[in-house]
């Protein structure tokens, strides 16, 4: 397994908590949500999010509107369901734990 | 110059080379396939028109022609077909990964229609056994050449084989693993193959795996000569099937009222009714000649190019006809074999004769045999050996068949008398039917002082039809005695070993000739 394969792997389990944290922050329509995660550096190719937006979406977790656009097709508009928030509460606390045992592990060193 | 097509994504229209637009429609089908256990597939794939609209709106200028090269570059950005697999597909769902690593290595039969000079059977059957595509073309000519079995095989193979539509179809078809790494390198392919198709016909013939130039160009030279010799089959076939039909061919062993016939008066020999007879030619006619042009049709096919769609055309309109002809063959030989099914017999004792040795004196003479009947029953038994002069398998005459060839049955007299018995044998529908026609058969015989003399053959009415008439002349022997014919002892076998070679059974032919079997 080459050093790229691991890096994509690790982006790919984080892409659906990013996604809900830029979700958590304002609603978004998708290109909006794959320009942060481009800048973020965090995005293999953009076809994965789709997948990702539309299952978190039957999970309840997401909800959307669409928004006619003067520029091009019709926007569909993410936010988070009151679930959704709950669940990227939990996300963030498991995370912020992960990193700070992330952490600690590998400073020890 | 390149052709343009309009389309619309999501309600948005789009002018787009030809080869974008295969390309831009190949990836979404495939996306569709790789997300067909997903949930919420259709809004996905909504999802990602829309994103498709949006990144070429960026670009575009108006009324710009799309090209190609866009298309891969929107690719690149969304992701292959297998990306969205690998991340789209939730790992919560055992069952779908199963299905999925059940579908990988696994290799399938389909046919390859993308570089295919038919239907893609010998392309499909290469893939699946990893060989050499041209030889598996010069198989199925040489099955073809050797048995006749090449062409209804590869049209069964045509019609139950799927073709490969999808890239992991096509992927599946040479039995590489569905992954991400495969997908990607089938995707480009597709794109490279879609480049190619513009170029010249040589190209289709190029063989896939690896051989030496030298032999590729062997192959495709035996290929070509092929064509040429199905081109030339095709051509004399269809010439001796119009020459069989409708010319009278001088070397058909037959004759009516003295002229050579041809095939067609001969059926009327054989076949009931003249309806019969039309269905045999149309049946026999649809067959061989749509085969004769189906030979000519794919040897041009093997020598040049044609267009696909014609060419497919005419295959299916000659083996829809081919088809019909072997239908109407199988009725009509039903039909026949049914007016063969039960054997009538007849049998008479002709007489008894004393004497020490019995003389078989055999005439000739066909056309006694089926002259007038007055004349029939003038016959005085003059018998002298005479080659006749119209010597035939078959010799019609005056509303007779006439059959060439007696056979002789002996047996063992009980008492010190030759018996001389006569048995006639014919087929029919029927028992009542087969023994009328056994009744019809005239076969002259006359015991007398000098000994047996007989025709070396019988006639029977052309209305009878040709149902296997026979004639069978028994002969009880006393013992001690013998049976002569031309000053020669021809039973019992006069060898040294009497007893080891008896020959109870004999056959006279048409020409008069004796033998013992």
């Amino acid at each position: 397994m080459n050093i790229e394969n691991t890096q994509s792997q690790m982006r790919k389990g984080l892409l659906e908590y990013c996604i809900l944290g830029i979700l958590n922050a304002q609603e978004a329509y998708p290109s909006e949500i794959l320009d942060k995660l481009r800048e973020a550096q965090l995005l293999v190719v953009e076809g994965t999010v789709y997948p990702l937006l539309t299952r978190l979406k039957n999970m309840e977790l997401l909800s959307y509107r669409w928004e006619e656009s003067s520029a091009g097709p019709p926007r569909k508009y993410y936010s988070l369901t009151a679930k959704g928030h709950k669940f990227y509460a939990d996300l963030a606390t498991t995370w912020n734990e992960l990193q700070q045992a992330v952490n600690s592990l590998t400073q020890k060193k | 110059m390149n052709k343009t097509i309009s389309i619309h994504i999501q309600g948005f229209a789009f002018l787009l080379e030809e080869q974008a637009y295969e390309l831009l429609h190949k990836y979404l089908n495939d996306l569709a396939t790789v997300l067909k256990h997903e949930l919420g597939k259709e809004e996905i794939l909504q999802d990602i028109e829309l994103r498709i609209v949006e990144l070429l709106q960026q670009k575009l200028v108006k009324d710009m022609v799309i090209q190609q090269d866009q298309i891969q570059r929107i690719i690149q950005l969304l992701g292959t077909p297998e990306d969205f697999g690998a991340e789209g597909v939730s790992s919560e769902d055992p069952k779908v990964e199963k299905m999925q690593a059940a579908s990988t290595a696994q290799k399938r039969f389909f046919r390859d229609t993308d570089s295919a000079i038919l239907g893609g059977v010998a392309s499909g059957v290469a893939a699946y056994f990893n060989l050499d595509v041209v030889l598996v073309r010069v198989g199925f000519v040489l099955f073809t050449m050797a048995f006749g079995s090449g062409i209804p095989l590869y049209l069964l193979l045509w019609i139950v084989t799927p073709r490969a539509k999808t890239a992991s179809d096509k992927l599946q078809m040479k039995g590489v693993p569905v992954n991400v790494e495969s997908i990607k390198s089938e995707f480009k392919e597709t794109a490279e193959r879609l480049e190619k198709k513009t170029k010249k016909w040589s190209d289709h013939l190029r063989p896939d795996a690896a051989l030496s130039k030298s032999t590729k160009r062997f192959l495709n030279f035996i290929l070509k000569t092929m064509g040429a010799v199905f081109v030339f089959w095709g051509f004399s076939s269809l010439i001796s099937v119009l020459f069989f039909l409708f010319i009278d061919p001088h070397w058909i062993p037959a004759q009516i009222n003295g002229e050579f016939t041809s095939l067609g008066e001969l059926g009327k020999l054989f076949f009931e009714t003249t309806q019969i007879l039309d269905f045999l030619y149309l049946g026999s006619g649809l067959l061989t000649i749509s085969i004769a042009l189906l030979s000519i049709a794919i040897g041009i096919r093997l020598l040049m190019q044609l267009n696909r769609g014609w060419f497919r055309a005419i295959l299916a309109f000659l083996s829809a006809s081919a088809i019909i002809g072997v239908i109407i063959l199988t009725i009509v030989t039903i039909s026949t074999i049914k007016s063969f099914a039960v054997d009538g017999s007849l049998s008479a004792e002709v007489g008894t004769y004393h004497g020490d040795s019995l003389q078989l004196n055999i005439d000739t003479d066909v056309q006694s045999l089926t002259s007038k009947p007055n004349r029939l029953q003038k016959y005085s038994g003059n018998f002298k050996p005479i080659q006749s002069p119209n010597q035939g398998l078959l010799f019609v005459e005056n509303g007779r068949i006439y059959n060439g060839g007696i056979a002789i049955e002996y047996t063992t007299s009980d008492d010190s008398l030759y018996h001389i018995g006569v048995e006639k044998k014919a087929n029919g529908s029927s028992y009542v039917k087969a023994n009328r026609r056994a009744s019809h058969i005239y076969f002259p015989l006359h015991l007398n002082a000098k000994g047996l003399n007989f025709s070396s053959g019988f006639s029977f009415p052309i209305k009878d039809r040709y149902r296997d008439q026979e004639v069978v002349l028994k002969i009880a022997v006393p013992k001690g005695r013998v049976v002569v014919h031309k000053n020669r002892i021809v039973y019992p076998y006069a060898s040294q070993d009497i007893s080891d070679q008896m020959h109870d059974h004999a056959f006279v032919y048409s020409n008069g000739n004796y033998s013992a079997w």
